[in-house]
This record gives structure tokens, sequence and C-alpha cells, in this order.
């Protein structure tokens, strides 16, 4: 039994091979892939950055002995790949990377907790694996091992995001105004936005608001025939140009995304309309260059002026924040691969067990039987004693290495007692007792 | 103080700091915030145990010497916390009162805490009315004091685009703004009240309804600062900054008023 990943994502291969290599239905190719012979279990994640095949694959039968375990996988994938997609091989064999055993494992919780993700942290794909997940494990596709191993990658993708602030500081620029605006308004719900300028920068960022609650949209532009059709976008309303100090009055948080060369809003402009306000807070957003409100507008009292620098900074700090947390995250993702490689551990120890205790009772019966036929006068009572005598000194010389073996098992040194122990005792295991 | 109340009152003490420094921690991570909760809320039973034991061991309300109205006043502050931690979820506000309540009622260990005899003048029920008011309405102050400073520090960080750990934990600015605003009010109404009943019981007391002892006089100072603040919110739209640091210039007067004028002055109230 060994685990494996093949797999490429936004890394390894360009959007033309990755396209490729998307999977409509999961599910249905995890069920194909665990019917291919030497394949106990498979799982398949498909997302637009990546596609990943994990396995649980006994390769015992299906090679000869002594060809390495990793590329005989790496070959079976691929073949399996190329035949389900109808991709020849030849196009992404060299973008394709192989993580087996620990290593699948490592990958697998990593990428679950946005570690590998082309922004660093974001949440999405754990929701994506979740459900790659579920979809094998419908279709019967999933067995013990992998199972747990996604339940613990779903788990460990959890711990990261609300024990760590990897997920937590906006890292774009329309969301990082979100996030100031939510630091002066406690909600967006049921406030005024005022959009200066229908161009495609505003109506992105009004998006990402609306997405938070925004609405009664006021959408005003030189040609009035855009401002219309943007509000009607929006279920806004349209102004004119001239109508924007009387809007200026109403709104609490104003998008400016002009191409006009000098200031559309000046610090008069916004004093007037903060005397009508009866200093309520305004949250001007100016993602215009040139800039399109005069930056003296941000030192008058209650209001809020940021620039697309000022979110471009923002939106740097918080990836730097990320990249911090991530040095927590890589932490949680080491010990909950510890944590399952003891769990692995443990189940090896059990068919170990079985082993020793059989060949045990084999030697026991056979004792017993050659000791009795030495010994023909005995009755019945005595014949008793005699044998539960063999059962008792097998049971009490067993007790210890049964538990310690399950014990030890799974500390970090697990296989190395296994192994120490099979050798010892000279057991084989995998060659009978052994199915998951 | 017996030795019960001794060892509650170092057990109290012991748990606030635990909450502080599980607050403090909980800036930089977020799941400690779980743990500063309890610890919190523990440090709270303890604080109302101690206070209980004093009420019963001395067999009068918990406001006659300042220990024990310090031990009061920084139990309201706690449970004012607690509930608007549970109502607004204000859990950051932690960084801030676990420290002060801590600081306070350590310095409360140094306070007068027994007298030989009891003032006669402080039996009976119009005082326990008129301390118990004025108390409370420190505590809502003292929440109102907190939530401005936390509501100037979050300002600065929008204004200044430079932002801190404790930016991202502090709430909205309107949340702060709105919540220091009801305080006071609430702080102000009590206030009001405690003035009255106090002048009531001084006209029977000392035969004099208003003598402009020092802490009579702090008061009324109290009472206008807070009452200009209350007075420029609801007619000249004064919110955010101006308010916020007004909110804290009335808690100058507070501070002089429970602590300055009981401990240093000549005064009536000296005993108290």
């Amino acid at each position: 039994m060994s685990l494996v990943c093949v797999g490429l994502n936004h890394k390894t291969a360009p959007v033309e091979v990755r396209e490729r290599l998307a999977f409509a239905d999961p599910g249905q190719a995890s069920a194909a892939l665990a019917r291919v012979p030497g394949v106990v279990e498979a799982i398949v994640v498909s997302t637009c950055n990546r596609a990943e095949l994990y396995a649980n694959v006994d390769l015992r039968g299906a090679v000869g002995i002594a060809v390495d375990a990793g590329a005989a996988a790496r070959g079976l994938i691929a073949g399996f790949l190329s035949a389900y997609l109808g991709v020849p091989a030849d196009l992404f064999r060299e973008h394709l990377y192989v993580h087996e055993d620990i290593e699948a494992v490592s990958h697998l919780f990593s990428v679950g907790a946005g570690l590998d993700s082309m922004i660093l942290g974001e949440t999405q794909i754990l929701g994506q694996i979740k459900d790659c997940y579920l979809a094998a494990k419908e279709k019967g596709a999933t067995g013990k091992v992998l199972s747990e191993m996604f339940e613990r990658a779903l788990r460990t993708g959890k711990r990261g995001h609300s024990e760590t602030g990897i997920s937590q500081n906006a890292v774009s620029v329309s969301y990082a105004a979100v996030e100031l605006a939510r630091k002066v308004f406690h909600s967006l719900e049921g406030r005024r936005t005022l959009i200066i300028g229908a161009g495609k920068m505003s109506e992105l960022v009004a998006k990402d608001l609306e997405g938070d609650g925004l609405h009664q949209v006021v959408v005003a532009n030189r040609t009035f025939e855009r401002a219309e059709e943007m509000a009607a976008r929006f279920g806004g309303r349209a102004a004119r140009f001239d109508e924007v100090p009387a809007h200026l009055a109403l709104a609490d948080v104003v998008i400016s995304s002009t191409s006009a060369p000098g200031f559309v809003l000046t610090p008069e402009m916004v004093r007037a309309a903060m005397r009508q306000r009866r200093a309520r807070p305004l949250f001007l957003i100016d993602i215009a260059v040139p800039r399109d409100i005069d930056p003296a507008c941000g030192h008058i009292e209650n209001v809020f002026l940021y620039d697309i620098d000022d979110l471009q900074a923002v939106v740097e700090a918080n990836l730097e924040e990320r990249r911090r947390e991530a040095k927590k995250v890589e932490r949680i993702v080491d010990e909950e691969v510890r944590s399952f490689d003891a769990w692995l551990g443990s189940l090896d120890a059990v068919p170990l067990i079985r082993l020793l205790r059989a060949k045990a009772e084999t030697i026991r019966r056979a004792e017993l039987e050659k000791a009795l036929a030495k010994l023909p006068g005995l009755d019945e009572k005595e014949r008793a004693v005699v044998e539960a005598m063999s059962s008792l000194i097998i049971n009490k010389l067993l007790n210890d290495p049964t538990l310690k073996l399950k014990e030890l098992a799974t500390s970090a040194e697990g296989k190395l007692y296994l192994r120490a122990a099979s050798e010892l005792f000279n057991l084989k295991p995998g060659e009978e007792g052994e199915r998951r | 103080m017996n030795h019960v109340s001794a060892v509650l009152y170092v057990l109290t003490l012991a748990l606030y700091a635990a909450a502080a420094a599980a607050y403090f921690g909980f800036l930089y991570f977020r799941h400690w915030e779980r743990g500063a909760r309890w610890l919190g809320r523990a440090a709270l039973i303890a604080h109302t145990l101690t206070l209980g034991f004093r009420v019963v061991e001395s067999g009068r309300p918990p406001f006659v010497y300042l220990f024990e109205a310090t031990l009061f006043f920084t139990w309201l502050l706690m449970v004012n916390f607690t509930l608007l931690e549970s109502l607004i979820g204000l859990k950051v506000a932690g960084v801030f009162v676990t420290p002060i309540t801590f600081v306070i009622l350590f310095s409360a260990a140094a306070m007068p805490r027994e007298a030989s005899v009891i003032d006669p003048t402080l039996a009976g029920s119009w005082v326990a009315v008129h301390l118990s008011l004025s108390i409370l309405g420190y505590a809502a102050f003292t929440m109102a004091f907190i939530l401005s400073v936390m509501y100037l520090l979050q300002e600065q960080q929008l204004r200044a685009k430079a932002f801190s750990v404790l930016f991202r934990r502090l709430p909205a600015l309107d949340v702060l703004d709105t919540w220091s605003h009801r305080l006071v009010a609430i702080g102000f109404a009590l206030l009001t009240l405690g003035i009255i009943s106090g002048s009531i019981w001084a006209g029977y007391a000392w035969g004099s309804h208003w003598s402009w002892d020092p802490k009579e006089t702090w008061s009324v100072i109290t009472w206008a600062v807070y009452g200009t603040y209350l007075l420029l919110r609801a007619r000249f739209g004064w919110h955010g900054r101006k308010a916020a640091y007004l909110a804290m210039v009335g808690y100058v007067a507070v501070l002089v008023n429970f602590f300055v004028v009981n401990l240093f002055l000549n005064s009536l109230h000296r005993r108290l």
C-alpha cells in the first residue's frame, strides 16, 4: 500500500494544458481511476488552477519487483489521464509532479490550507476539495485511508483559517476598499453610494461593495447615457455631472474614476456637503489616475479618502501579513501530517499483531499435540490444565508486545518498530490478512 | 478583612492579570479570544465573590469606604464590559478594560478599608441610593471613556493609513461612536439622580442641601462637561473625534472626583 499524488497546477502548467486536464465530473473520474488494476482507492481533485489525482495504490501484483514505485505510479496515472480524457500523454507529462506517501499527504494538507494557491490563503480551494472528496465518496471510489486523509485535510484547512490570519485580509484593491469602508461603517447595508465616472474600474469596485450589502447607487457621468446604462446594472439611478455636489451630501460612499485631467471633487465641495450631513462620515475612494479628488479633502473631519496607491499599499501590507501567517499555517500542516502518519502507523500494527498471534497459536497447537501424544495417561481434567497453561504462556508473553506495538506504531519511529517486530518474529505482513 | 476575602482578592487580581495578558495575546493570535474571554469571566466571578464576602463580613453596602467602593466600581465596569461584549461583540475592549480593572483594583489595596467607628450619617437608605447611583454612573463613564480612546485610535489609523494589529481588531467607527454616546447618556442620567439623592440626604444629615464641598463642586463640573457633550451632540452635530475628546475631558473630571477628592482634599465626603 502506498499513497501517491500525481498532478499539475498553475505553477507547473500553462492554462492551455490545464484546460485540457479539467474534469467535468471528478466523482466519475475518481471511480474510474479506482477501477484501474493496482489502485485501491482514488480521489480526483479538479479546479481551474489544478488537477490532482490522489490514489492509494498497491502495485505489488501489477508490476515487477525492483521498479521505482513513484515512476510506476506516475506511469499508471498518466496512462489513466491520457485514456480517460483522451489527451496525448506527451502534452502534459513534463508538467506533472509526483508526491509519494507522506509527501502526498503534506501536499494535500498544504493545498487545502491555501498555501499552494495563486492567491495565498484563499478559502475556495477547501470547498472544492470537499466537493471532490464527497463526489468520490458517493461513487464508492474512496476507502479507509483516503477518506481519513481528506477528512483531515479539511480539518487542517479549517484550523489554518480559524487559528491564523492567513485568509483574513483583503488582497484585491476593491476588497481593500470594502475592508476600509467597514472600519468606518459597521454595516454597509443601506448605505448610499455615489459613483462618479461610469468606467470599468468603478464598476468593479461597486460590484464588490454591492456584495457587502451596499445599495441605493447613483451614477454620475459626463455622458448621461453611460451613466444610465451602469445605473441600470446596479438598480440605481443616473445623475448628470453637475448634480454631483447635491448627491455628495446624501452619499455615504463615493467611488470616483473619471478620466478628467483635474480634480472633480474639491475641498470646498466636500466641506459644503459635510455641513449638510451634520458630520455623518463620508468615505471617498479615488481610483482614477490622474486623481479625481483633491487630497486636501482627506483632512476634513469625518472624511476618509483613499486613492489607488493607498489601496494598493493596503493590499501589499495584507499580502505581507498573509505570508507571515503562512508560517503558522505551515506549522499546523506539519502537526497534522505527523498525526496522520501516526494514524497510518497504527493501521499497520493491527495486521502485524494478528500475524504474530496466528503464528504463536500455530506453534502452541503443534507443541500441545506433541506433548499430549507423549502423555497418554492424562484424564480430561489434566489435559485441560496442560492446554490452559499453553494458552496462558502465550497470552502473557504476547501481552506486552501487543500493547507496545500499538503504542509505538504511532510514534515517529513507528515504521522502524514494525519492521523490527516483523523481522524478529519472521513475519511477512502483506501476504495474508491485509485488506483495507 | 478576613482570610477568605483576602485570598479571594488576590485570586481576583491574578485572574485579571491573566485575562489582560490573554487579551493582549488576542491582538496577535485570533484564537486566544476564547481563552481571554473565559479568564475574564472567571476573574469576574472571583471578583463577585470577593465583593459578596466583603458585604456579608462588614454588614454594610459596598460603598462606605473607598476600598469597597473601588471593588464595587471595578465590578460594575466589568459587568458593563461583559454585557457589551456579548451584546455587540466588543471583544477587543477587553484589551483596555481588563488591565484598567487590574490596576485600579491593585491600587485599592492601599486605600482605607476599615474605620473604628462608622459615621452615623453614612447609614440609611438615601445614602445607599446616592452612592450606588454615583458609582454606577462612574462605571458607565469609564466604559464611554474606553470606547472614546478606541475611537480615536481607530480614527487615527484610518487617517494616517498606517494599520497596526489593533486596527484589525477594533470595530467600525460608527459602533464606537454610537456606544460611547449611549454610555455617556446613561452615565449622565445616573449622575443627575445621584446628585439629587445626595442633596436630599445632605439636607437630612448635614442640615444643608448644598455646601460647595469639593466633592460637590467636582460633581457639578463633571455633570456640566457631560451635559455639554450631550448638548453639542444633539444640537450641533458633534460626532466622532470632537465628541471623543470631550468624553475624555469629562472622564478626567470623574477621575479627580473619585480618587483625588476622596484621598487628598478636605471634604465632608472624605471618609468615602
